[in-house]
C-alpha cells in the first residue's frame, strides 16, 4: 500500500486519470495505437466501442493488468505506468464477477481489507463493520453467509462491486458488468449503478459495447474503434456532433446521402436542404440523418423519392423502411398514428442532418 | 421433465399405443441392449477379476490369508511400498501443481513442448523407463562408477526405486490439474491481485482452494499408481527379496512360487488399495459436489 497507516473510514479520494499516448501491439486483436484520454475526478466514463476496439486493453492497462508497449498512465500527478496492480488502488469489477467460489459473501468482500500487510489491516472488528455498511450498500444485507454459488448473476455482481469498493479505490472499473445478465436485470443493476455514482461521486470507468448503455449511464463518452479513439465527449456532443463516420454509424441506424454544395446551399436533386454545411466544404458532400431527421411526405414532394418497403413498431413510434430507387434503404421514424401501406409512393424531407465531405 | 416437454409440443408428437415418449429417447430394445451390453463388459473385465482376487485370497479361510502377511518378506515389501509412495507422491504433488500452475496460467515457448514431455511417461512403457535409469545409475552405466566411489547406491536401492516411481507416476497430478486450470482462467486471481493480494496470498487464498478437490483425486490416483506400479520397479530394483521388493514385485514372486493364496492375499491389498480410491473419490463428489458443481461459471 502506499500509504500504509490510512485509517479505514478516510475517503480514499477521487483522482483524475489521464493516459498519454498509450499503445499496446497483441499478435492479432484488441490493440491500442496511441490513445490519449482524460478522465476527470468523480465522473462515470464510459469506453464504448464494437468487440475488438481495445476498450477493455484499455481498462486492463489503467488497472494495471496489462503494461503498455509504450505511454504513460497518470493517477492525478503520479506516474503510475510501471506500479504494479496491487499498488494501484483499484476496484476492478470483472464481467464473470471472478468471485471467490470458496469464499462466502462476507469473506469475498473482507478478502482486500484481510489482504493488507500487518501494520495496516484494519481489526476484525472494524472489517466486519464495513463489510456490513457494504452489504447495505448493495442491498444484500443477510447475505454474508451465502456461497456465489447459490447466488443469483445480478446479486453476485452487486457482491464483486462490494468487494471492489471494500479497498476504497482511486477509481472503480468495470469491464462489461452487465455482460453476462438479462435484460431486466441489465436495467435495474444500471439505474442501480448509477445512483451510487451519484451518492459516492466515485470516479468511475466502465466497458461496454452497448451504445444505449453507454449513453444512459455515463457523464461522458469515449468512443474506441480499431484501436484508436474516435470521439470523446458528452452524451448530448457524441450523438448530436458526432466527429467521425464511424461515431454517427455506431451511435444508432443512419442513412446517407449524396448531396451537393452551391453557393453555400446543400441541395438534393437541385431541391434546397435545410442544413448549414461546413464553410470549407463545396461540391459533392455526403449528409448523413437519422431516423428522426427525416419526415415523410407525400409522393412526389420533399428531398427524395421512394417506396415502403417495411413498417415496425417501436415503442410509441413507427420505424418506417423506404427503398429509394438507387436501392438504398433508408430508416424514418413516424408517430404510430400515420397511415401507411407497404408498396406505397411516398417523398422523404430532410429536416436535419450532418455533412461531410 | 420428458412429461412436460412432450405436452409443451403437443399431441402430434404422442405415438399412439406407446404412450409418452420424450423425442431423444430410443426404442425400449435399443435401450435394453445397450445397457446389457455395457453391464456385461463391466462384469467380465472388472468385476469378475477383482472377486477372483478375494476368493482366491481366502480359499484357504481367513487364518491363511492372515498368514501372507506375517511373513518377514511380505512385511518388508509393504513398508518399502509405503515408503516409495511417501517420498514420491509429495514430489510429483509439488511437480503437478508447479507444471500445471506454469502451462494453464502464463503463455512461454516451448509450452506446448513441455505439455507433450509430462505425458512421455504415460506413451513410453514403464520397462524401458526402468531400464532408462538403469543405464544412469547401474554399475555400468553412465554416472555408475562416480556413484560407486563416492559410496552412493541408487540402482537396486530404494532412491532408484522412487525416482522410477516418480517418472512413472508424473502425469497423474498434473494432468487433473491442466484441463481444470484452464477452464478456471486467470480472472480469479487478476480480482485478487487488484485487492492487493501478494502473489503468495493469491496462490494459497485462490488458486490451491479452487484446485483442491482436483488435485486430492490426482493425489489418490498417483498414490495407487505408485504403489502399484511394476515395470519400472521391476527392472531398476533387482528384485532382492526383503529389501528392493515392493508389493507388486512379491506378488509376482509369490506366484511364481506356485504359493496362490498368499500371492493373492498380498494382491488383494493392491485391489483393495484401488477400491478405497474409488469409494474416497465417489465420497469427495457426493460430500462436496455443490463445491465442484460451484465451479463452472454461471
Amino acid at each position: 500500500m502506499s500509504s500504509p497507516a490510512e485509517p479505514l473510514t478516510e475517503k480514499a479520494g477521487n483522482v483524475d486519470i489521464r493516459i498519454v499516448d498509450v499503445a499496446k501491439e497483441f499478435g492479432d486483436e484488441a490493440a491500442l495505437y496511441g490513445v490519449s484520454l482524460h478522465i476527470r475526478a468523480g465522473e462515470l466514463l464510459a469506453l464504448l466501442g464494437p468487440s475488438g476496439s481495445g476498450k477493455t486493453t484499455l481498462l486492463r492497462i489503467i488497472a494495471g493488468l496489462e503494461v503498455p508497449d509504450r505511454g504513460q498512465v497518470f493517477f492525478g500527478e503520479q506516474d503510475a505506468t510501471s506500479l504494479p496492480v496491487q499498488q494501484r488502488r483499484v476496484g476492478f469489477v470483472f464481467q464473470h464477477y471472478a468471485l471467490f467460489r470458496h469464499l462466502n459473501v462476507a469473506d469475498n468482500i473482507a478478502y482486500g481489507l484481510r489482504a493488507r500487510p500487518r501494520g495496516s489491516r484494519p481489526a476484525e472488528k472494524d472489517i466486519r463493520r464495513r463489510v456490513s455498511d457494504l452489504l447495505d450498500l448493495v442491498q444484500l444485507s443477510g447475505y454474508e453467509r451465502r456461497f456465489p454459488g447459490n447466488l443469483s448473476g445480478g446479486q453476485c455482481q452487486r457482491v464483486a462491486l462490494a468487494r471492489a469498493l471494500a479497498v476504497e479505490p482511486r477509481v472503480l472499473l468495470l469491464d462489461e458488468p452487465f455482460g453476462a445478465l438479462d435484460a431486466k436485470v441489465r436495467k435495474d443493476l444500471r439505474g442501480w449503478i448509477r445512483q451510487l455514482h451519484q451518492r459516492t461521486g466515485q470516479t468511475t470507468i466502465f466497458v461496454t459495447h452497448d451504445q444505449d448503455e453507454a449513453l444512459e449511464l455515463a457523464d461522458r463518452v469515449a468512443i474506441l474503434n480499431d484501436g484508436r479513439l474516435e470521439q470523446v465527449g458528452s452524451v448530448d456532443d457524441v450523438q448530436d456532433r458526432p466527429e467521425t463516420p464511424f461515431v454517427m454509424a455506431f451511435l444508432g441506424d443512419v442513412s446517407h446521402f449524396i448531396a451537393e454544395v452551391v453557393d453555400n446551399q446543400l441541395l438534393i436533386q437541385g431541391r434546397p436542404v435545410p442544413v448549414d454545411p461546413p464553410a470549407d466544404l463545396s461540391g459533392k458532400v455526403r449528409l448523413y440523418c437519422r431516423p428522426w431527421d427525416l419526415r415523410l411526405a407525400p409522393a412526389g414532394e420533399g428531398h427524395i423519392a421512394g417506396v415502403v418497403t417495411g413498417i415496425r413498431r417501436v415503442g410509441s413510434l413507427r420505424r418506417v423502411e423506404v427503398t429509394s430507387p438507387a436501392d438504398t434503404k433508408i430508416e424514418v421514424e413516424v408517430p404510430a398514428a400515420t397511415d401507411l401501406r407497404i408498396g406505397q409512393d411516398i417523398g422523404l424531407e430532410i429536416v436535419r442532418g450532418r455533412v461531410t465531405e | 421433465m420428458s412429461d412436460v416437454s412432450v405436452s409443451r409440443v403437443g399431441p402430434s408428437l404422442r405415438r399412439s399405443g406407446s404412450g409418452w415418449r420424450s423425442v431423444t429417447t430410443e426404442p425400449r430394445a435399443v435401450r435394453w441392449i445397450a445397457i446389457a451390453c455395457a453391464i456385461a463388459f463391466l462384469a467380465v473385465f472388472l468385476v469378475l477379476p477383482l472377486t477372483v482376487v478375494f476368493a482366491e485370497a481366502f480359499r484357504r479361510g481367513v487364518g491363511a490369508y492372515w498368514a501372507a502377511f506375517q511373513e518377514p518378506d511380505a512385511q518388508a515389501a509393504i513398508q518399502l511400498t509405503l515408503t516409495v509412495a511417501a517420498i514420491a507422491v509429495p514430489l510429483n504433488l509439488i511437480f503437478g501443481v508447479a507444471a500445471a500452475w506454469a502451462i494453464a496460467k502464463f503463455e512461454f515457448r516451448g509450452k506446448s513442448l513441455l505439455i507433450t514431455l509430462i505425458d512421455l511417461p504415460f506413451s513410453i512403457s514403464p520397462v524401458v523407463s526402468g531400464l532408462v535409469y538403469l543405464l544412469l545409475f547401474g554399475a555400468q552405466g553412465l554416472w555408475g562408477t562416480w556413484l560407486m566411489e563416492h559410496g552412493i547406491k541408487i540402482a537396486f536401492a530404494l532412491p532408484g526405486i522412487v525416482v522410477a516411481t516418480i517418472f512413472v507416476t508424473f502425469p497423474f497430478v498434473a494432468r487433473e490439474l491442466i484441463p481444470l486450470m484452464q477452464e478456471q482462467g486467470t480472472a480469479d486471481e487478476e480480482a485478487a491481485l487488484t485487492l492487493g493480494a501478494s502473489g503468495f496470498r493469491i496462490f494459497r487464498t485462490v488458486t490451491l482452494p479452487n484446485i483442491k478437490w482436483g488435485l486430492l483425486y490426482g493425489v489418490l490416483l498417483c498414490n495407487a499408481r505408485a504403489m502399484g506400479e511394476f515395470g519400472a520397479v521391476s527392472v531398476i530394483s533387482g528384485h532382492i527379496r526383503g529389501l528392493t521388493n515392493t508389493i507388486p514385485l512379491h506378488v509376482e514372486i509369490l506366484y511364481n512360487e506356485y504359493n496362490f493364496v498368499a500371492a493373492f492375499a498380498v494382491a488383494s491389498l493392491l485391489a483393495g488399495l484401488a477400491l478405497v480410491t474409488l469409494a474416497a473419490k465417489t465420497l469427495l463428489e457426493w460430500r462436496y459436489g455443490h463445491v465442484l458443481a460451484s465451479r463452472t461459471p454461471h
